[in-house]
């Protein structure tokens, strides 16, 4: 995952200055091209390590401490979300599109430090500890159908564009085996689409914080305004250097991202940008900071295609009014600008030095941007229809519009396109292997020729999920490539069906990365606030950071490779009728009465002895004088009278109360 | 038959297990059983308008009504705008296919949604016989198409997706809103107006759950074309096929990503807005249902009884089914209704004085008389297996989708009624979108009464079986009643044999005609003459085996078995077919008998009234079908090869069954008559 990248500079800059805890909270706001508002709150805590500093703390939550220890964490991402990322929308190819994204529901990614025969068990501990603190039902990622070890997608070293990958050899047919893989990888990595989220998770995610909701940003997150939003995903990644490099300490990060619905106007059909303002868009103003917190600053982000709306007042080197131009008008004036080498800014405003900040963007002229959509418009589906077959299609088609931060270390003429897919298929769906196909553009190719390697998996019934891993190298002028694999649909025991087993079956989302594709943004200091640079990523030095308040700019610094979620696909099965065991049982209890009565009968009556008995009657004994009392004509005409009688009253008792 | 009975009477008592027993006392009488189940038959089935039970929303979930609608007189105003703008946009064009999408698309576009358009051409109807029992269809655009040997540019249907804001994807409500670029009427721009105003609506309401797919479907090729054509794309696309060139082709204005074919998860239901105006000058606005899709496959009741909840909850409507108009001038049907209407009267009284909560409630003659046009009207659509509307096209891929059809004259100054229509729609995909399962517990199999009542199998199925029944008693009794001559039997399957290749090879015939010649008339006479020539032989098998009176008795209990079977076997397939068959087939097969036979029986002094009856009415019932099909020879013989046709496009169960079922029926009845 992009974690070692993203987190490689936090832990550097930890290294620096770990002697102390330290607590930062951020808030960066985003205008999106179709009128929203993306917010996105980044706190992170870090500690130092435990061999210098101890285990006593004045921030770090406790909780989270402990599971590191327990489970020996060395990274742990946890997220939990409701809606969907728009990518076409809302963007792909940057770095807060990419922190921001995540699949509906919750995801789960671990990497432990304990011995290989125990990263499952501790994995099945470790859900159940984190479904305990938040409220969650991860504890059904316990299951082993329901969590995969990747052998590709989340591991750096497996870095193709780099030699010693299994990229280099083209055309040549490359399964890989599972051992020489999957031997040092500790990750486990699963995704409960059907998760729903709700407040009950927030608690517990605040109550990490030295702050709670009660200072600083957090006093924004009203919970009515943000689970109403477009989107919500709220995260908590752990890192922690404790186990193998002793002078790394421990991180802890949690990230909220809403995506705000725009101010509801009367017109709706043709209205696009609104004006908004942080108490309009969260109910409240931002009353100073958490004072637990070493920063505390809120980013305003411009994208670059929005910048370049301003970039004509820019080339002339003189000063941006960002408070009063001709395209928006802001309503307080930033404390610093940070422009990135692509021309997106961002406008830093320090929480604790205004009383009472409430920033607001007043739009002045209709402008027209679009988000960094990425190379490739990325959909997975499920084809066919009936409860018997169908074939899952994951598809890209070329986008057109700009298509982001993408920089390909080491390469400067980029031919190719590099995509990875992961993807979970729980085990009812059986898959046929040979029924993968690729095609580009509209035509069938031969399988090898775009695929450079592969992990097929088959499920094991109610064992492990089928994980199938797929690395592409397209062309960059391609512009269709279509994956598709068919399956059966496979027949669930009656108890192994949820209680709404109607509703379908989640399939997870696919992982899809474009390793080659690293999103990133680099700083400068513009010319309107401070004059030094930012280091340029490459070569970081201790000193260069100002102060720790650039975790999140640098976080923004740090190259990732893109990764994309493809959407959650419910799949019908073929349900029984879950009264039919009944029916079942009432049926065969019948026919098995009706069975063993004739049969008894047939075994045990003797005609002609009945017939014998009946014709010496006189020897009967007390039943049959009872049976002869009852032949009499006349009491059998009371008995039947009376009999009729019970019937009716019955018959009346049972409609009337009915 | 009187003879028997005293026969039977003076037979020894029955003896051996109470199955059997009764068995035999069934075949023993079963002139006097097969009478009695015809007759009930028939009477339950006259039976059936009152029987039906009333609508009733099955799936809790549904909740319809529990919300407020918040469709208000500004949203319709809003769609006359839009229907106006639409008018004067295509009015002042010079390019109006090219105008319309720009437009389309920008308002989706505003409307936060994901909108496409979807080429398609029709299909072409090929008779293969592979392909008959899966009506599979391709319709692949290319740059052209080919229609009826002409190239004609392609259907575009605009797709608009409206992702829910917090819903996660994996269900879709689909609307489809019918259109005709060449000639729009004015009430179907105020459709595609009130269909965006309601777009419109949805993009900001916050309890929508499931994304909503607005289809426009461009009606060139029929409506049905269009919303199959782009159902199959959804299902069961062409990952390698010329569609991907498709795409260069249509950049007339639009960028390549306005041709992307994007997915809304399953498919949950449909609904198909239709606006008409209606004939004549009553004022009158009336909503219409559609529901049969093809072979007579209904959508989930629900479908229909929320609809039908929502309207009669708020009285605004007036809601109605399609009928046969000319059955309510019947007088014979009125006064069966009025006997029905005093017998249920008493029935009423009687229950109420018995039960004190028990509902008085009676068909009245009028509501019989309807009942009956509507359920005739339904039996039809369902036998001749064609799609009322392009809900059909859901029903292919096992979606549930009912089309709503607003008749009115004037749509422009009926403000109220629009808006009223818009609460419905509102209402109506709340009410799926509270959905959280798939329909799969309510009923599938069912025949509307009227718009609130409802014939359900278990009822239907009654008046089906009483006169099925008769075929395999009547079969029985032949088979126990006459000693078999030696070679009889033999002869018996023989000729069935021939008389079922016969039908099979005249069912497969227009296949092969379909590639020879090119004219339809040329066709129908090869295909007539064709398997007139074979039936001859057939016909000249009369050997000498006419000993006995009884030689035809194998032949007809044999004819009665495989039709029983047949019948009950259709039943399954297309339940309207097999009822038509089997008023059609009892009557016949049972009075089948050689004339010699039935001559004789009418003059010989002995012979009872039962044998008499029936010597009169077997010719004439024989002989009807046969009738039947020389006038349909002779009047309609210019349509017959279309008919035809659109039985094979549609792979309908009324041609398999009327070659398979009741062709060799009936030609068997024929043989026994003749010969």
């Amino acid at each position: 995952m992009d974690l070692p990248f993203a987190l490689a500079f936090v832990l550097l800059l930890t290294s620096c200055y770990a002697i102390d805890e330290d607590f930062s909270e951020e808030l960066l706001l985003r205008p999106l091209p179709d009128g929203n508002v993306l917010a996105h709150f980044h706190f992170a805590s870090t500690l130092p390590p435990v061999d210098h500093y101890g285990v006593h703390h004045r921030l770090f939550p406790k909780a989270i401490f402990q599971l590191v220890r327990k489970f020996r964490i060395k990274e742990m991402e946890l997220s939990f979300t409701q809606g969907r990322w728009n990518y076409q929308r809302w963007g792909v190819g940057d770095p807060i599109a990419q922190l921001a994204a995540k699949p509906v529901g919750v995801e789960l990614t671990a990497s432990l430090d304990v011995p290989e025969a125990e990263v499952d068990s501790t994995w099945g501990n470790l859900t159940h500890a984190l479904s305990g603190l938040f409220c969650a039902s991860i504890n059904f990622l316990e299951s082993p159908t329901t969590f995969l070890e990747p052998w590709f997608s989340w591991r750096p070293e497996a870095n193709w564009t780099g030699g010693g990958g299994a990229f280099d050899a083209p055309g040549v047919k490359r399964v890989v085996k599972g051992k020489k893989w999957s031997k040092s990888s500790r990750t486990r990595y699963g995704a409960l689409p059907r998760e729903a989220v709700c407040t009950e998770n927030l608690t517990p995610w605040l109550k990490l914080l030295p702050c709670r909701d009660k200072a600083g940003l957090t006093t924004l997150l009203d919970r009515p305004t943000i689970y109403s939003g477009m989107y919500h995903s709220q995260r908590l990644i752990i890192t922690s250097g404790d186990f193998d490099r002793d002078e790394e300490g421990t991180t802890l990060e949690q990230t909220l991202t809403v995506v705000l619905r725009k101010p509801a106007v009367s017109e709706g059909l043709s209205s696009k940008l609104q004006d908004w303002t942080l108490s309009g868009l969260f109910g409240s103003k931002l009353e100073g900071k958490c004072p637990l917190a070493t920063t505390s600053s809120v980013y305003l982000e411009l994208e670059e295609s929005l910048a370049k709306h301003l970039a004509g007042d820019l080339s002339k080197e003189t000063r941006i009014n960002f408070v009063d131009n001709r395209v928006f008008s802001l309503s307080s004036a930033p404390s610093r600008v940070l422009a990135s080498l692509s021309g997106s800014l961002l406008l830093e405003y320090e929480a604790g030095t205004h009383s009472e900040l409430d920033l607001g963007v007043t739009w002045r002229a209709p402008v027209d941007w679009s988000p960094a959509r990425g190379r490739f418009y990325t959909s997975r589906y499920l084809a066919g229809s009936g409860n018997a077959r169908g074939s899952i299609v994951i598809s890209f088609r070329a986008n057109d519009g700009p298509s982001g931060d993408c920089y390909s270390p080491g390469i400067e003429a980029v031919e190719y396109v590099d995509i990875m897919i992961l993807q979970m298929i729980p085990w009812y769906v059986r898959l046929y292997g040979h029924t993968l196909q690729v095609s580009l553009d509209g035509r069938n190719v031969e399988f090898w020729s775009v695929v450079r390697l592969m992990r097929f998996t088959p499920a094991e019934d109610r064992k492990a999920p089928a994980a199938v891993e797929i690395a592409l190298r397209v062309s960059i002028a391609t512009q269709a490539v279509t994956l598709t694999i068919q399956y059966d649909k496979g027949f669930l025991h009656i108890d192994e069906h949820p209680p709404d087993a109607n509703r379908g079956f989640d399939l997870p989302s696919a992982v899809i990365t474009f390793p080659r594709c690293r999103v990133f943004k680099q700083f400068q200091s513009d010319d309107v606030g401070h004059s030094h640079i930012l280091a340029v990523v490459q070569v970081v030095d201790c000193f260069v950071f100002p102060s720790p308040s650039f975790v999140f700019a640098l976080l923004l610094q740090s190259q990732r490779p893109m990764q994309i979620y493809s959407e959650v696909s419910l799949m019908q099965l073929a349900t029984p009728d879950f009264s039919m065991p009944y029916n079942v049982i009432t049926l065969t209890c019948t026919v098995l009465a009706l069975y063993f009565g004739s049969l008894l009968n047939a075994l045990r009556r003797r005609i002609g002895e009945e017939e014998r008995e009946s014709k010496e009657g006189k020897k009967a004994g007390l039943l049959s004088q009872k049976l002869k009392w009852l032949r009499n004509e006349k009491h059998m005409r009371v008995i039947k009278v009376i009999l009729v009688v019970i019937i009716g009253v019955a018959v009346n008792h049972y409609l009337s109360s009915s | 038959m009187g003879a028997d009975g005293e026969k039977d009477r003076q037979a020894p008592p029955l003896k051996g297990r109470l199955l059997a027993r009764l068995a035999v006392l069934i075949v023993r009488h079963a002139a006097l059983v097969s009478f009695v189940c015809c007759v009930a038959g028939i009477v339950s089935l006259m039976l059936l308008p009152v029987l039906a039970k009333s609508v009733y929303v099955d799936e809790n979930a549904l909740l319809p009504g529990s919300a407020r609608a918040t469709f208000s007189h500004y949203d319709t105003l809003k769609a006359h705008d839009l229907a106006r703008e639409i008018q004067t946009l295509l009015s002042s064009s010079t390019d109006p296919q090219k105008d319309f999408r720009k437009w389309l698309g920008d308002r989706l576009d505003a409307l936060g949604a994901d909108y496409y358009f979807h080429r398609f051409c029709p299909p072409t109807r090929s008779f293969s016989i592979l392909g008959f029992l899966s009506t599979s269809h391709t319709y692949e655009a290319g740059k052209h198409c080919l229609v009826d040997g002409r190239e004609q540019t392609p259907g575009v249907n605009a797709v608009g997706i409206l992702r829910a804001h917090q819903g996660d994807g994996n269900e879709a409500i689909v609307l489809v809103t019918p259109f005709e670029l060449e000639n729009l009427t004015a009430e179907n721009a105020i459709a595609m107006g009130l269909s965006l105003s309601l777009l419109d609506l949805l993009s900001r309401a916050l309890w929508l759950a499931k994304d909503v797919v607005w289809v426009a479907a461009d009606s060139k090729y029929e409506k049905y074309t269009a919303v199959a054509a782009w159902l199959k794309e959804y299902h069961e696309p062409l990952v390698s096929d010329s569609s991907f060139e498709g795409m260069h082709y249509t950049q007339d204005g639009n960028s390549s990503r306005d041709i992307f074919f994007k997915r809304a998860g399953s498919i949950t239901a449909g609904f198909v807005l239709e606006f008409t105006r209606g004939a004549g000058a009553t004022k009158v606005s009336s909503l219409e249902i559609h529901a049969e899709g093809s072979n007579g496959q209904m959508p989930n009741m629900d479908m229909i009884s929320v609809v039908n909840l929502l309207v009669s909850w708020r009285q605004q409507f007036h809601l109605t089914l399609e009928g046969v108009p000319r059955i309510k001038d019947w007088q014979w049907l009125r006064s069966v209704g009025y006997v029905f209407e005093i017998v249920g009267k008493k029935a009423a009284e009687l229950r109420k004085a018995f039960l004190s909560h028990a509902k008085a409630s009676f068909t009245t003659a009028e509501d019989y008389v309807n009942g009956v046009s509507v359920l005739l009207r339904s039996c039809w659509n369902q036998m001749l297996g064609v799609p009322t509307g392009s809900h059909g096209a859901f029903r292919d891929f096992q979606l549930d989708a009912v089309t709503l059809e607003v008749v009115s004259t004037d749509l422009e100054h009926n403000m109220d009624f629009l808006t009223n229509f818009g609460r419905l729609i509102e209402g109506v995909l709340r009410s799926v979108n509270n959905l959280l399962e798939k329909f799969h517990q309510s009923l599938f199999l069912y025949i509307m009464v009227s718009p609130n009542k409802f014939v359900s199998i278990s009822t239907y199925i009654i008046p089906f079986g009483l006169l099925l029944s008769n075929f395999p008693i009547q079969a029985a009794a032949l088979c126990t009643s006459v000693k078999a001559t030696p070679g009889s039997w033999t002869r018996a399957i023989l000729v069935v044999i021939l008389v079922e290749t016969w039908s099979l090879g005249n069912a497969i015939c227009p296949a092969i005609l379909f590639h020879l010649f090119s004219s339809a008339p040329t066709r129908l006479a090869v295909w007539i003459l064709l398997s007139g020539l074979c039936l001859a032989p057939v016909f000249c098998l009369r050997s000498d085996a006419h000993a006995s009176d009884d030689w035809y008795v194998p032949l007809k209990s044999l004819t009665l078995g495989l039709t029983g079977i047949a019948l009950g076997i259709l039943s399954a397939v297309n339940f309207s077919v097999a009822l038509a068959g089997a008023l059609l087939l009892v009557p016949m097969c049972l009075s089948a008998q050689p004339f010699s036979s039935s001559w004789r029986a009418l003059w010989k002094p002995k012979s009872g009234v039962i044998s008499r009856v029936n010597a009169v009415l077997a010719p004439a019932l024989t002989c009807f079908p046969l009738l039947v099909v020389l006038t349909i020879l002779a009047r309609e013989s210019a349509g017959l090869w279309s008919f035809v046709e659109l039985m094979w496009f549609w792979g309908s169960a009324l041609y398999v069954s009327a070659f398979l079922v009741f062709l060799p029926c009936s030609i068997l009845c024929l043989y026994i008559f003749f010969s």
